[in-house]
């Protein structure tokens, strides 16, 4: 579509926003990321929007911000792994030992600034991060108290490395398959079971054939909003400024309305589907995922980042 | 801008393809056109190279050369005539029953390959001379043959529906497919009726039943192409492998039946047919890809937002919107193949379903119904016009005998539309 | 010239079953090892995916070579000989175009981008999957120059493919 203010439309710079399919908090948030860039420069920068994978995929949305054919995307941050290997400490398993650690980190720029940083190379950088809440795993035949409930089971994993062998130490076997067959997938009983936010239960509608969803709560994966290079040099320094700063409030604005939907999520979960949630204690997980600290914490382009992140677990 | 970028891609388009330019030339230099409007010349180059490998770097669409492999191979089986006497065996005894064989003939042989095409040569190639013979009118013949050939494009396996899954952000195959099935049905059962009618009213002739011997004999040759149903519904259905794996199975097992039970394949006969396959998958392909950097030019200038706004402008009934597409569909389907429409259209259209709350799978059954109509209505329709040849009959003669079969075609198009779950309780129920 | 085209041809013909068999053979691995084994393999998706991009590039390559590509021959069938003849040069030339541009242009400078992106399974650089882009490009670009300079008479059994 066309910018949202065709009055100012003769003078103003128009950036543009692309993103793929989102929980609807997520898309509040970034209208508001570019509601509060308008509102900062009077007007003289604008930003237009491409909704629901129009443009692509996660990928090719990083692949667009790269060459400057968008200004701005917002991906996962697993999907930025093949971009910055950084990136991927996010995905290990039991890395945060708690939302408060997780939040943390995040707001420390010591850690962060670096890792936003780190694809500056590829002609982008990351601006801040959206809280895309906990991953769990969900089942078909029932909840998950122990690792020993995993044993067996056919468990869909995204395409990573760290996700396949998380769920092989907890005994389970991995099966990576693309996101869109997953439903009919546990519904056939080729998998037993997947893992995601409370977000695929509802609105993705898989806890029509999943009731169980267990609160292993084993990664947090931040949501990262990411920029061209050229923006900062298309725009004067106070609007550059105003990107920065309309950047941060919108990750404010984020983290308190991400926690409403995750409530009302579960409560239409319950009403639609019936679906059990289950607390559980998550030490015997932590336990069985050392193997996979064990790596990161031993490899050379990893430890640094490993001892700064779980020096604020201590802290606690 | 939406409205300036939708002209110049739509103008462009149509001129090229008119004056007789290669569909995905068309497609890639409106895209390109449209592109140039917003962004620099540097972008729209590297966005289209990148839209074309991104548009096949999808595990899904391996179905697509697979069936088509496997299609292939069922062909050069020389399997057409034992599912003729197969569908005999069945539908011979009921009034009219060299044609409804022909129906049949069709169906089966969709459920191995994806050609209308081969199916109206190998099927209607057999049946209409018999049918002749035994004193059906041959028009009545050619057109039953031309009206039910189409079922093979929904009938699974189904490049169709693994094009509309891709273009559709990953509507369900196994889905789909369950659906195709139940679309070719009624398709089926359609043309069966018309055809029962026309023979009562004409006294055409049934046909005498076989003895216990002969009847199964058929059995045991054509039991193991049918097979390939059991094995693709069963795969799905029993979660031991996913509509795409089943595309590799059907090649193993085809190969396996082609050159062990029938022994109609060696092995020198390999290498044709892969060629052959290649040849298919990079006419497929070439359309996939371009039409990505369609799909990409239209969202990027907003088009597809401004045809939802604008029939939703007109009127926001489900009934009615639901109408407006289908008859759009249907105008489209006269002058387009069916691949390039689905890979052009379905981006435009399912905002509209989404917001009017459609399903994509089931917006998915009924839009390519849809589109299949077109094969064989002219201008544009290789489906008529190949059907026409192999009848002996010119295709402008075949107009009028056809009309009965198209009605009943849209009534069923009509019906799937507006009860959607005559075609979505198998997916429902299975996912 | 023929001999240029004939070794074009059998080589992407090689190059593109060679591929096409062994995507088969990793499909039907991975449903073994899931299946039977019961222990999924982790990089087949992948692999399978990277041969169907080379694949898919060089056979419409193929494709441009052995002119079955697919179009609307409404108004070009009611053409005389002559202005049939102008027709396929236009297509031809066209060819040539999105050969060079498209393909071997932007390819390559996807191709460049890209090559600091890394696949998640086989760690491989994204750059090599990208690279079958400028070199079908390559191939396109060759046939249709061939394509030009030969006319059509020479390769008889054109027109259109089996599609669908
Ligand atoms: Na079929
Ligand atoms: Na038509």
């Amino acid at each position: 579509g066309c910018g949202n203010s065709e009055a100012s439309a003769e003078e103003a710079i128009v950036l543009r926003y692309a993103y793929a399919s989102n929980s609807q908090p997520v898309i509040d948030s970034m209208k508001e990321f570019g509601r509060l860039i308008e509102e900062k420069t009077d007007g003289e920068v604008v930003v237009e929007y491409f909704p629901d994978g129009q443009l692509g995929g996660e990928t090719e949305l990083i692949e667009l911000t790269q060459t400057g054919g968008i200004d701005f995307t917002k991906v996962s941050g697993s999907a930025l792994e093949s971009f910055s290997k950084d990136y991927s400490i996010f995905g290990v398993p039991y890395i945060f030992d708690s939302e408060e650690h997780f939040y943390a980190v995040m707001e420390d720029p010591e850690i962060m600034e670096g890792i936003y940083n780190s694809t500056a190379d590829l002609g982008f950088v990351g601006l801040t991060y959206y809280d895309s809440g906990q991953r769990s795993f969900y089942m078909t035949d029932g909840p998950i108290n122990t690792p020993e409930d995993l044993k067996g089971k056919k468990i869909r994993v995204m395409q990573s490395e760290t996700a396949i062998k998380m769920v092989e130490l907890l005994g389970g076997s991995p099966v990576p398959m693309g996101s869109g067959e997953v439903y009919t997938s546990l519904q056939s009983n080729l998998i037993d079971s997947a893992e995601n936010n409370e977000f695929v239960l509802y609105t993705a509608g898989h806890g029509g054939v999943a009731k169980y969803y267990s609160y292993d709560a084993h990664t947090r994966v931040p949501d990262v909003v990411i920029m061209n290079d050229s923006v900062k040099e298309r725009l004067n320094e106070d609007q550059y400024k105003a990107v920065l700063e309309a950047a941060k409030e919108s990750t404010e604005y984020e983290k308190s309305v991400f926690k409403e939907a995750v409530e009302k999520e579960k409560e239409i979960a319950v009403a639609e589907y019936g679906i059990v949630f289950n607390e559980v204690d998550i030490a015997p997980f932590q336990a069985a995922v050392q193997p996979l600290h064990e790596i990161f914490k031993n490899n050379e382009t990893y430890s640094e980042l490993y001892q700064m992140i779980r020096a604020h677990a201590e802290e606690e | 801008m939406a409205l300036q970028a939708g002209l110049i891609l739509f103008v462009v388009f149509v001129i090229l393809l008119i004056v007789g330019m290669p569909i995905a030339i068309s497609i890639a230099v409106s895209s390109i056109a449209t592109l140039l409007m917003v962004v620099p010349f540097d972008i729209a180059v590297f966005t289209s190279a990148q839209k074309m490998v991104s548009s096949l770097n999808s595990f899904s669409l391996v179905a697509i050369p697979f069936f088509v492999l496997s299609g292939i191979i069922m062909n050069n089986g020389g399997i057409a005539e034992k599912l003729v006497n197969f569908a005999m065996l069945f539908v011979g005894r009921i009034p009219g029953g060299l044609a409804h064989t022909n129906v049949l003939g069709n169906a089966l042989f969709g459920s191995m390959s994806s050609s209308a095409i081969a199916a109206s040569t190998a099927i209607g190639g057999v049946l209409i001379p018999q049918q002749i013979k035994a004193g059906y009118d041959r028009k009545f013949a050619t057109a039953v043959n031309i009206a039910s050939a189409p079922t093979g494009m929904v009938i699974p396996p189904s490049t169709a529906f693994i094009m509309f899954s891709l273009v559709a952000g990953g509507a369900s195959i196994s889905s789909l497919f369950l659906g195709g099935y139940l679309v070719g049905a009624l398709w089926s059962l359609a043309i069966m009726l018309v055809a029962y009618i026309h023979a009562k009213k004409n006294n055409y002739k049934t046909i005498n039943g076989v003895n216990r011997k002969e009847a199964f004999k058929v059995l045991k040759e054509a039991i193991p192409s049918v097979m390939l149903i059991a094995i693709i519904i069963g795969g799905i259905l029993t979660g031991i492998f996913t509509a795409i794996e089943a595309s590799a199975i059907a090649v193993a097992y085809s190969l396996l039946i082609a050159m062990f039970f029938y022994k109609t394949v060696t092995v020198k006969d390999l290498f044709p047919m892969l060629k052959e396959a290649v040849l298919t998958t990079g006419a497929i392909t070439f359309l996939l890809a371009t039409s990505s950097m369609m799909s990409f030019a239209m969202a990027f200038t907003g088009i597809p937002q401004a045809i939802s706004a604008a029939i939703l402008g007109l009127t926001t009934n489900k009934f009615l919107v639901l109408l407006l597409v289908n008859v759009a569909l249907l105008i489209v389907g006269m002058f387009m193949d069916v691949g390039p429409a689905i890979l052009i259209f379905t981006p435009i259209f399912l905002p509209v379903m989404t917001s009017i709350g459609v399903d994509a799978v089931h917006f998915g059954l009924f839009s390519i119904m849809n589109l299949c109509v077109g094969s064989i209505t002219p201008p544009v329709g290789t489906g008529l016009y190949v059907g026409a040849s192999v009848g002996g009959v010119k295709a402008e003669q075949m107009l009028k005998p056809l009309v009965p079969f198209y009605l009943a075609i849209l009534a069923v198009l009509f019906l799937i539309t507006y009860f959607p779950g005559l075609v979505m309780w198998l997916p429902n129920m299975a996912g | 010239m023929e001999k240029i085209r004939m070794t074009l041809d059998k080589l992407l013909e090689l190059v593109c079953s060679a591929i096409f068999v062994v995507m088969i053979a990793t499909v039907l691995y991975q449903i073994f090892t899931r299946t039977v084994l019961n222990n999924p393999n982790t990089l087949t998706e992948e692999f399978v995916r990277f041969g169907l991009v080379w694949l898919s590039m060089l056979a419409l390559a193929y494709v441009v070579g052995k002119r079955s590509h697919m179009s609307v021959t409404l108004l070009s069938d009611n053409l005389n000989e002559a202005n049939q003849r102008k027709l396929e040069i236009v297509v031809q030339v066209l060819f040539l175009i999105f050969a060079a541009v498209i393909m071997v242009y932007g390819g390559w400078k996807a191709m460049s981008v890209t090559m600091g992106q890394i696949s998640p399974s086989l760690s491989l650089p994204m750059g090599y999957v990208y690279l079958a882009v400028p070199v079908a490009g390559g191939f396109m670009f060759i046939y249709s120059l061939l394509n030009l300079l030969q006319g059509k008479e020479l390769n008889e059994n054109a027109e259109e493919s089996g599609g669908m």
